[in-house]
Order: C-alpha cells, then sequence, then structure tokens
C-alpha cells in the first residue's frame, strides 16, 4: 500500500536537537493529526517533508521512494501554512491557477480546471478578486484550491486555520473534511487546538520534546495525557450539573 | 493650506523657500543689499543658460547617461546581492558590512582610492567615475533592499517550489512583480547619490567628467550666484520627479505588503 | 554556486576598496611609498598627533557633528511635541520631503547667499533697524561656524522631524499619553517621561548613522566653514591637492584616523542594532 514513511528523522541547529530518532507511516488516503505545543517542532517537521530542510540522520520515503535528497519542485508535497499566503499580484483564479502555468498547460484546460476548483472550493464568482478583497477564510480555501488543484501526492497544513475566529474555522473544519473524503486526500495536519485534531484526523500523534507518538485510534489519543484531553473533560464537565442538563 | 495652524505654515513656509530663493535668484541679474527683493526680473541668465550654451547641454546629457547607468547597475546588483545575504544566517552582520562603504564621505573615500585609479589609468575618466560611485550606490543598496525580503516572501517563494516551480521561475513570476516599487526606489536613490556626487566626480574625475555638480560648484567660485541659481534649478529637478515618484512608489510597497 | 560567489564578490566591494586605501594611506603615512619617500620613518604621524591644528580640526568636527544631531533632534521632537496633529497632514508630510531634494551643494550655496555679508538676512535686519551696514552681519566662513551650522542643522530638521513622525506612530504614543493623563499624570510628565525616552530609544542608531555622514561632511564646510581651523574632510582634501609634498603624508595620516573612527562607529551602529534586532 502506498504510504509516506519516515525512518529514524533527527534534526537540529548548532548542537540543539528539535526532532530526535523520529518515525511513523501514513497510508495515503489518511489525515496525520499532529498535536504539540509552541517550539516543540511540528513546523520543522513540516519543512523536513517538505524538502526545506534537510535532516541530519533518517530517511522519508514516498511508495518505498527514498526522497530525502529531492528538491521541493520535485517532491509533489504542497505546504499549507496558518497565515494563507497568496500572491498579492494576481487575482484569485490567476492564484489558483499558478501551478498550472508550471506546468504549461493550455490556458483553456486552466480555466476549465480553474473553474471546476473554484465551484469545489465554494468561491464561484471571484475568480477575478484580488487578494486584499477577500476575507481571511476565503484566502485560506483560495489557498487550498490552489494546492489542490495540482492533485499533490501529500499535502502539509501547519495551524492552517489558526488565524480564524471560531466559526469561520469550524466550517473550515468542515470544508476540510469535505474535500478529503472527495478526493482521498492524504495530509498531515499540524495543530494545537485537540478539537481540531479529533475532528479532521484519522490518525493521530502528539509531538512531545521532538519525539512523535502515533495513536491509531481516537480514544487512546483522547486519554494520552500530553493530548490534554482529560482537562478538556474536567473543564466541561464542571458546567454539566446532571446528565438532563444540556447546553 | 486653511486647514494648517501657524506653526504648520510657517515650517511649509521654510521648506518651500530654499525652491522659491533660487527661483527669483535665477529670474534677476542684480540683488544687493539691502535689498529684499531684486528690482527686476528677467530670462536673461536662464537663456545664455539653457539656449546660448552647447556645453551646459552636453554636461547636462552627460550626467543623465552616468546617473541613469550607476542607477541601473546598482539596482540590479544591489537587488541580487541583498537576496543572497537575506537569507543567510548571520543575515544582521552581512547587511551591517554595507554601512562601511556607505559611511565614508565620498570626497576621503575618493582620496583613499586615487593611486588606484591612477595606476589603473581610470583616473579622469568617465568610467572610473562610474567605477567609485558604484562602490557606494551598490551597497546603499543592498541596505535599501534588505528589508524588502521578509518571511512572507520566502515562504511566497516556497510556495512556488512545491508547485514545481524552479527559482528562475520564482523570481520572475512572484519576486520581480512583488518587488516593482523597491526596484524603482534602489534605481531613484542610486541615480539621485550620483546626480548630487561632487567628492568623486572633483576627486577621481579630476574635474574632466563634467557635471552639473562640478559646473555648479564652477560657478559659486566665480561668484556668479544668478547662473549658479539657474544650474542648481536644472540639478533639483530629477529630484523633485524622483520625489513625487518615491513618495507614490512607498505608499505602493505598503499596499502590497498589507494583507 | 552562484550565491556562493556572489557572497565572495559582496565581501570584496564591501571591504577591498576600503581596506586597499586604508594600505596605500599607511604606507605613505609612514614614509614607505609616494613621491618623497625617505624609507620608514614616524615623523608624519609625531607631526599630526603633535599638531594644535590638526587635532583641533578632528575636534572642530566631532563637536559640530554632535551638536548638529542633537539640536536638529531636539527642534524635531518639540516641534512633534506642539504640531504632532499638523505633522500628519499631507500638505506638510509631503512638503518636509522638499528639502530633502536638496543636496548639501546647494543648500550650502543658499545660506552662503542668505547669510553672507550683504546677503538677505542682512538686508532684513537692515530694514528693520538692527543692524547699521552690511558688514555688521557676517555668518559664512565665520569664527563661530554658525552658517555651517545653519545649514547642517536645515539639512537634518526635515530628515529628523519626518523620522520621530514615524517612531510617534510606530510606537503609539498618542495612546501612550492617554494613558498617562488617564493615571492622572500631566502633559509634561506624559511628554518627558514618556515620549521622549520612546523616541531617544527608537532613534539614536539614526542619529549616530546620520552623525557619521556628518562628521564627512564636505560641500558645505568647503563653501561655508572658517580657514582654520577646518573640519577634516577639507582639511583632509586641501592638504592633498597642495603643491607642498610635504603637507600629503599628513593628509594621509588624517585619513588613517578618519577611517578608524568610521570603523569604531560602524562597529558600535552594527553592535547596538544587532542586539536591537535580536
Amino acid at each position: 500500500m502506498s504510504k509516506l514513511n519516515c525512518a529514524k528523522i533527527s534534526f537540529g541547529y548548532d548542537h540543539k536537537m528539535i526532532l530526535t530518532d523520529l518515525s511513523f507511516e501514513l497510508p495515503f488516503g489518511k489525515t496525520l493529526a499532529i498535536l504539540g505545543q509552541s517550539g516543540c517542532g511540528k513546523s520543522t517537521l513540516l519543512r523536513l517533508l517538505g524538502g526545506f530542510l534537510k535532516p541530519s540522520v533518517g530517511q522519508v520515503s514516498v511508495s518505498d521512494l527514498d526522497i530525502t535528497s529531492v528538491l521541493p519542485e520535485h517532491r509533489e508535497i504542497i505546504s499549507l501554512l496558518q497565515t494563507p499566503l497568496l500572491f498579492p499580484h494576481y487575482n484569485v483564479f490567476d492564484n489558483i491557477g499558478f501551478g498550472l502555468k508550471i506546468r504549461k498547460l493550455a490556458p483553456d484546460a486552466i480555466k476549465s480546471k480553474v473553474d471546476d476548483m473554484l465551484l469545489l472550493v465554494g468561491l464561484e464568482g471571484l475568480g477575478a478578486r484580488m487578494s486584499n478583497e477577500i476575507s481571511g477564510g476565503q484566502k485560506q480555501r483560495v489557498a487550498f484550491a490552489r494546492a489542490l488543484i495540482l492533485s499533490p501526492k501529500i499535502l502539509l497544513l501547519d495551524e492552517p486555520f489558526g488565524s480564524l475566529d471560531a466559526g469561520t474555522r469550524i466550517k473550515m473544519q468542515g470544508f476540510f473534511n469535505d474535500i478529503k473524503t472527495r478526493i482521498n486526500m492524504t495530509a498531515v495536519f499540524v495543530t494545537h487546538d485537540l478539537k481540531e485534531a479529533l475532528t479532521i484526523g484519522d490518525l493521530w500523534g502528539i509531538m512531545k520534546n521532538g519525539q512523535l507518538t502515533i495513536f491509531k485510534d481516537s480514544v487512546s489519543f483522547l486519554k494520552h495525557q500530553d493530548s490534554g484531553g482529560a482537562s478538556e473533560i474536567k473543564f466541561w464537565s464542571q458546567y454539566i450539573q446532571s446528565p438532563n442538563e444540556t447546553i | 493650506m486653511k486647514s494648517l495652524k501657524l506653526g504648520g505654515i510657517v515650517i511649509l513656509i521654510l521648506c518651500v523657500f530654499p525652491l522659491l530663493y533660487l527661483t527669483v535668484l535665477s529670474l534677476t541679474t542684480e540683488w544687493i543689499f539691502p535689498e529684499l527683493l531684486p528690482r527686476a526680473l528677467t530670462g536673461f541668465h536662464w537663456n545664455f543658460f539653457l539656449a546660448g550654451n552647447q556645453s551646459i547641454l552636453m554636461t547636462l546629457l552627460n550626467g543623465v547617461l552616468l546617473s541613469s547607468l550607476v542607477g541601473i547597475i546598482s539596482m540590479i546588483t544591489g537587488f541580487w546581492l541583498s537576496y543572497v545575504i537575506s537569507f543567510q544566517s548571520n543575515r544582521r552582520s552581512w547587511i551591517n558590512l554595507a554601512y562601511l562603504p556607505y559611511s565614508f564621505a565620498p570626497v576621503i573615500y575618493a582620496f583613499l582610492l586615487q593611486f588606484y585609479f591612477l595606476k589603473a589609468g581610470i583616473s579622469g575618466t568617465w568610467s572610473g567615475v562610474f567605477l567609485a560611485q558604484l562602490l557606494i550606490t551598490v551597497p546603499f543598496v543592498v541596505i535599501l533592499c534588505a528589508h524588502h525580503w521578509t518571511t512572507e516572501m520566502k515562504h511566497l517563494m516556497e510556495c512556488v517550489y512545491s508547485m514545481g516551480g524552479s527559482e528562475c521561475y520564482a523570481f520572475s513570476k512572484v519576486v520581480l512583480p512583488m518587488s516593482r516599487p523597491v526596484l524603482l526606489l534602489s534605481f531613484a536613490q542610486s541615480f539621485l547619490f550620483s546626480w548630487f556626487d561632487f567628492g568623486f566626480v572633483s576627486v577621481i574625475g579630476v574635474g574632466k567628467t563634467k557635471t552639473l555638480m562640478l559646473l555648479l560648484y564652477q560657478y559659486i567660485q566665480e561668484a556668479n550666484p544668478y547662473i549658479a541659481a539657474c544650474s542648481a534649478l536644472v540639478i533639483i529637478l530629477p529630484a523633485a520627479i524622483f520625489l513625487i515618484i518615491n513618495s507614490k512608489l512607498i505608499s505602493r510597497m505598503n499596499v502590497l505588503t498589507q494583507d | 554556486m552562484f550565491s556562493k560567489f556572489s557572497l565572495y564578490f559582496y565581501l570584496i566591494l564591501c571591504l577591498f576598496p576600503i581596506t586597499a586605501g586604508f594600505i596605500y594611506a599607511f604606507l605613505y603615512s609612514l614614509g614607505l611609498i609616494g613621491a618623497m619617500n625617505t624609507g620608514f620613518t614616524l615623523n608624519h604621524w609625531k607631526d599630526v598627533l603633535g599638531s594644535k591644528e590638526l587635532l583641533s580640526s578632528f575636534a572642530l568636527t566631532i563637536l559640530i557633528s554632535v551638536m548638529v544631531v542633537l539640536a536638529s533632534w531636539w527642534m524635531a521632537v518639540t516641534i512633534l511635541r506642539y504640531y504632532a496633529k499638523e505633522l500628519t497632514k499631507t500638505i506638510l508630510k509631503n512638503g518636509l520631503l522638499i528639502p530633502l531634494t536638496l543636496p548639501m551643494l546647494i543648500g550650502a550655496f543658499i545660506v552662503m547667499q542668505i547669510f553672507r555679508s550683504g546677503g538677505l538676512f542682512a538686508s532684513l535686519l537692515y530694514k528693520i533697524g538692527l543692524i547699521s551696514s552690511a558688514q555688521s552681519l557676517e555668518w559664512v566662513n565665520d569664527y563661530w561656524h554658525i552658517g555651517l551650522g545653519i545649514c547642517l542643522i536645515l539639512f537634518t530638521l526635515p530628515y529628523f522631524i519626518i523620522l520621530v513622525l514615524q517612531k510617534y506612530d510606530k510606537h503609539k504614543i498618542p495612546e501612550l499619553l492617554e494613558i498617562n493623563t488617564s493615571m492622572g499624570g500631566t502633559k509634561s510628565i506624559g511628554w518627558y517621561r514618556i515620549a521622549m525616552p520612546i523616541l531617544w530609544i527608537e532613534t539614536k542608531l539614526s542619529m549616530l548613522l546620520y552623525g557619521i555622514f556628518l562628521f564627512g561632511t564636505y560641500e558645505a564646510a568647503l563653501l561655508l566653514g572658517r580657514q582654520n581651523p577646518r573640519l577634516v574632510s577639507v582639511l583632509i582634501a586641501q592638504k592633498l591637492r597642495k603643491f607642498d609634498l610635504q603637507t600629503i603624508p599628513q593628509a594621509y595620516v588624517l585619513s588613517i584616523i578618519y577611517t578608524l573612527l568610521i570603523v569604531v562607529f560602524i562597529y558600535l551602529f552594527s553592535r547596538k542594532s544587532y542586539h536591537e534586532v535580536s
């Protein structure tokens, strides 16, 4: 079965190790949700997977092919950051179609694919708008569309909904799950929000001190002391006085 | 102007006064003590300066050519160098190196280098002045462009790489279009440095490479303030044009980097 | 590969010319090279370091640079205190940019015309009865360097006004002053204990850099400065251009001292800017 495989990855700067002996497997079509506090190495892991950093030790492979030394432009792995970075001098249409232009597709083909993608992400009719003319949630959808249109093998998401308000965040989580199912997406999703991890993940991981612990079911993930699940349950239970009380 | 308080009006008048004074001085043939204003205004000196003198036109063209080339080469070289050093690990130290040549008074820098220019046979030549000015304008452009390479710019480039684009593609389709304001600013500032340069032109150029600044100094030495005022206004003209473009560029730069 | 080459090119561009010039000047000052070289000698160094004229030139240049920077800063901050709202208006913002279009030579020329004996300022004072003749006012090439000081301040002031205004907005000083008022502080307390310390900290690097530029000022000193002592850059230029070959090594000694001072100042600036960025 095709999968993303990280084997004994270590990485550090100037005698300070950020990731130590990190290993995991992610089957294609699944989403790995990684939870961890700030500074634990989540973003570093994503940059390693994207090819922007090289591990000191270890191997990254996709479908048993070693890609550790492969340049980012040849990996077919696309990253989405917390701040949706759109090209400010292009409109929504050109932002989404940017990758297709790199691949030298014909203008008609680009138009057709971009129009389909605008429909998929719920932004039909906004193709002509510039990036400073759309909302934060819409920008994140454009960033998604720009990535998905290239059918990447793997999508790397670094707290992509972190900068959105609570309502928009929930909508985007629903949007992500919908897209994930429709196109059988493989993704590594980093977050520091437990609920978000539970909502979007098929596999879960907790990153601490440069090490990653993987959980194949949500219950064991929730019960782990570092997931914060126990304290969340304890917090909400104080507002529920009796079994019949509902919010 | 009506909305300004008295203090604001005074500040505005003080800012504009030098230009007004030069204009009046250029339009008279006699302005002596104790007159607060000249007795008569005339275009006599302007006629001489603009229409009657072929060498002034050549000097003007020479200056435009020199400054334009300095501007273009500095803009390209400085922009590229700022890109290279901005993604180094000790970025700050690399940028601070550029302050060293930038802080030297051109005339003293010129004296220190004069021997080498003489030995190379380019002292007193156009190319000698051109090279000497680049020694300051290129580091200056590096300083100017260094702030342009933000984390956001880096991430946008990585975005292009992850979509399969090469570094060249990222530069041509993303970096350069987004960098138009800072490139124009770099060109304008380098052009003005060369246009206003007196130190290199007088020392390395030995007065043989004629520019309007040298001409102005000559008129001042000859105690001919009226013609000097004419040449001063011509010298200021490109600066005024760039000022208008610059202020629009700076506000465009702010818009492009805003979300 | 190309990036590495670019880095080496950048290093050479920034360091090689200054180093080469410094080495030449150093060897010349020690009598090891040059038209009048007589072999190794420290006489030129002794002449310079023991000469009142040359050391007072350095002292004068440093003094003028420091005084102009401090006076301009003080004036800029005072203007900001009373006219902050006015300075946000477009007409004044754009107006402040106009003096920045003037090169130093033209600025010095204008000051020379206005403040010389028989100039516009003398005419104005004569008309209002404060002086009785043109010769009563001479602020060009004068003993106290008044004309030079006016020129340098008029050049520095618009730049400093724009600088402090930017810092004023960036650090939300009006809001901080409101907090001061809500805590019972007077306007003076707010200004001297909140606004000015912030503005001082935020602008001192720029002031140091501007002081370095003023230290090397040439055109204004050439037109408006006194004959003795002259400012450093003018002194060096005149000694190098004289037909007396004895003065050339002295000029190179001065150039070396100037270069070392600039390197020290830039080093201080680098350390300060590094720590502030980190």
